[in-house]
């Protein structure tokens, strides 16, 4: 096992973690999801940094090159994330789904509403006549 | 009183049929609001079907069958309706048959969702064999998890009284999500009830369930079957 590759991937642990804290700072990643990123990133950093540790890890559970561990820990790590990334997923497309739900509901009783009004809601119809898909997003259009 | 009756059409670009269908269901002697559920059609069917007399939903995204049948739950719900009937855009559903649907709910027989059925008499409706296959299987683990016999399980045809109503406001399924309601409502103590209708061929636009993607639906309605009947049920007061 050579000193350079481990090097690397101090720098790289150092800089992952960094990146993270720097993420969560921008407000680009959430609280909540980076802890998991944190986590692993520190674990990462405290195994490349000491090799002895890796390996007595390795010893320990009988594995006997010791950086395959890491592999091993790595891909579980990963796993790990994908999973709680679906689950995210699915919960959010529930509430997608919900919002989508409600507001096309309340845009049908707003436009009923304005049916009634004096003025047969015209004034709202100029601004942004026709379907929502058709408002305020042009910028989406192909 | 007289009982809300609210007639659920979820629609994705069903411009060419969806006028003939609410005309057809305004025809007929029973009282009723229609609400098409505009699934993000790309076509005019929200147009024709306002200029047809029914009140239309647009969703600003599509969300599939079941989202969009849940918003007309949503909407009953909300809106203090007595009994909501879903009824497919494309014609297959014969308002003709909406007094045979009702008829139970508004006798105040011991039932919370009638199903109309298209197999009790056949009429010349085609089906492709996998398609056929596939509602035999589904025929039967409903059957396995219900514990009596449902035929027609994929029937879109159906009649829901106020408490089944509240019930898919809260919860519906996603995509094909018929199969799985009759299981969760049967969970859910619910009594099914399947009066026999009759299908027409599609008036127009096309199915939505290609044969490649039937046998992905298969097995996703099928774990989804299995799951509902796995998970615990929770009583909201």
């Amino acid at each position: 096992m050579s000193v350079p590759i481990y090097l690397v991937a101090v720098l790289f642990s150092l800089f992952f973690v960094l990146f993270v804290v720097e993420l969560v700072r921008r407000g680009a990643l959430r609280e909540q999801y980076s802890l998991l990123w944190l986590g692993l990133g520190l674990a990462m950093l405290v195994l490349s940094a000491s090799p002895r540790l890796l390996r007595t890890l390795a010893d320990w559970f009988g594995v006997y090159y010791a950086p395959s561990l890491l592999f091993l820990f790595s891909s579980f790590c990963a796993f790990a994330l994908l999973l709680h990334i679906t689950v995210a997923l699915s919960k959010l497309a529930d509430r997608v789904i919900r919002l989508t739900q409600e507001l096309a509901i309340a845009e049908h009783r707003i436009q009923e509403l304005e049916r009634r009004l004096p003025d047969g809601g015209t004034a709202r119809g100029r601004e942004g006549a026709g379907a929502p898909e058709a408002r305020g997003r042009e910028g989406d259009l192909p | 009183m007289r009982p809300r009756i609210l007639i659920i059409i979820p629609a994705y670009n069903e411009a060419a049929v969806i006028g003939k269908v609410i005309a057809e269901i305004r025809r007929q002697p029973q009282p009723v609001d229609v609400l098409v559920v505009n699934d993000g059609s790309t076509d005019d069917t929200a147009h024709v079907a306002a200029q047809a007399g029914a009140r239309v939903i647009t969703l600003p995204v599509n969300l599939g069958i079941g989202g969009a049948v849940q918003t007309g739950y949503r909407y009953a719900a909300r809106y203090g309706y007595d009994i909501a009937v879903q009824l497919d855009a494309d014609g297959q559903h014969d308002p003709a048959d909406l007094p045979k649907l009702l008829a139970p709910l508004l006798a105040g027989e011991p039932v919370d969702l009638v199903v109309g059925s298209r197999y009790v008499e056949q009429t010349p409706y085609r089906s492709t064999v996998m398609r056929r296959l596939g509602m035999i299987v589904l025929a039967a683990v409903v059957r396995l998890l219900v514990g009596y016999p449902i035929k027609d399980t994929t029937s879109g045809y159906r009649a829901a009284n106020r408490s089944v109503i509240e019930l898919f406001a809260r919860w519906y399924p996603t995509d094909y999500p018929e199969p799985e309601s009759l299981v969760y409502l049967h969970k859910h103590g619910f009594r099914i009830r399947e009066v026999s209708v009759h299908m027409r061929e599609r008036g127009g636009g096309r199915s939505s369930i290609t044969p490649f993607r039937s046998m992905y639906y298969m097995v996703k309605v099928l774990l989804s079957l299995l799951m509902n009947a796995a998970r615990r049920v929770r009583r909201s007061s």
